[in-house]
């Protein structure tokens, strides 16, 4: 036995055991590492989603000649089934009329042109609602209108000849807030949900200067 | 073999980092962007606003226009609305044109912005002034 060459088995453990030791410790390292590299990325998504919501919402009411808090078009319309408020929709009316809603199974911001087209344009919403302000009696100064006094009369008819509740035509600028959680569920604890709230002043409704 | 390890984990570590940083780089583009976009139509709505407070005080519109487009206000809108935190890199062109359906109390108002980064956003709004009042509407906005 004396004198053979080799590693006794001492010696073998050790460096195994170092071995061992060397290794874990960088996955440990890499591991989370390789978390914080996908959250980085659904961060970034989760941040373009809430651009596009905001920036197409805003779009479609700055330019409205009209808003709805309801949904109107050939397609399942609120007016026709008596409703004339829901606090997560609202109607840009204009040239082409465009509804946002938000899925409540599915957690979807749904786009509806008016006509048959319904698809979804932003996924993983958790909430979105629409508040509503007008001009004050007196002034110029712009007061929340409750939802209460948008459904209570007195009704007139608009040139689509829909019934409209006097104080929807009152107006004047649209408070948006919209929350979005990550898509992956597994990175939530990374990536915490994200929301916005912005107004827009409807240009077309604009009081004269 | 230490020497081969600690290589490799370093390795790692750069491609890891590089990923970071890439989608960081482009995630601040992406909102850089946006950031533009935004500013340029907010400068282009205030080029419209200028040139509806100019014309609120000349009487007789078609002396501006006479029949043709007129350029009404070209240049840094920091000139031109002499003074206030305005970004002086923000370049606003306001056109104003006759009613295209010939209507002679109305005008058609062009805004262009032109921020830094070359983005650009354009405002049309078509305007009348009441006769009752003097005061002047939108019409559309778009």
């Amino acid at each position: 036995m004396k004198g053979r060459a080799g590693f006794t088995m001492v010696e073998t453990l050790v460096a195994t055991m170092i071995t061992v030791s060397v290794v874990g410790a960088v996955l440990a390292v890499v591991g989370p590492a390789q978390a914080v590299v996908r959250a980085q990325g659904e961060a970034a998504d989760l941040q373009q989603r809430l651009r596009a919501a905001a920036d197409v919402l805003a779009g479609d009411l700055r330019a409205a000649g009209a808003v709805r808090p309801y949904r109107v078009g050939a397609l399942r319309d609120d007016g026709l089934a008596g409703v004339y408020y829901r606090p997560d929709t609202v109607t840009a009316l204009g040239e082409t009329n465009r509804t946002y809603y938000l899925k409540p199974d599915t957690f979807e911001l749904m786009q509806y042109d008016g006509g048959v087209s319904d698809f979804p344009m932003v996924e993983h919403v958790v909430a979105l609602a629409f508040e509503y302000f007008g001009a004050d009696g007196a002034g110029r100064a712009l007061v929340r209108i409750d939802p209460g006094i948008l459904i209570d009369g007195p009704w007139s008819e608009d040139a689509s000849r829909r019934l409209v509740d006097a104080d929807v035509e009152r107006i004047r600028d649209v408070r948006i807030s919209i929350r979005l959680e990550a898509t992956a569920s597994s990175l939530r604890r990374l990536v915490p949900d994200q929301d916005i709230t912005f107004d827009v002043a409807l240009r077309n409704l604009a009081p004269p200067r | 073999m230490a020497l081969v390890t600690v290589l490799m984990a370093m390795l790692m570590m750069l491609a890891l980092g590089a990923g970071v940083a890439m989608t960081t780089l482009t995630e601040s583009t992406i909102a850089a962007n946006h950031r533009d976009g935004l500013q340029a139509l907010y400068a282009a709505e205030a080029g419209i606003d200028l040139a509806v407070s100019r014309l609120r005080s000349i009487a007789d519109w078609q002396t501006v226009v006479k029949g043709a487009s007129v350029t009404l206000l070209d240049g840094r809108l920091a000139d031109l609305l002499q003074g206030g935190t305005v970004d002086s890199r923000v370049v606003v062109t306001v056109t104003v044109s006759p009613d295209p359906n010939g209507h002679e109390g109305i005008l058609a108002l062009q805004s262009s912005a032109i921020v830094s980064g070359g983005i650009r956003r354009t405002v049309q709004m078509s305007i009348r002034r009441r006769p009752a009042t003097g005061e002047i509407e939108i019409l559309s906005w778009r």
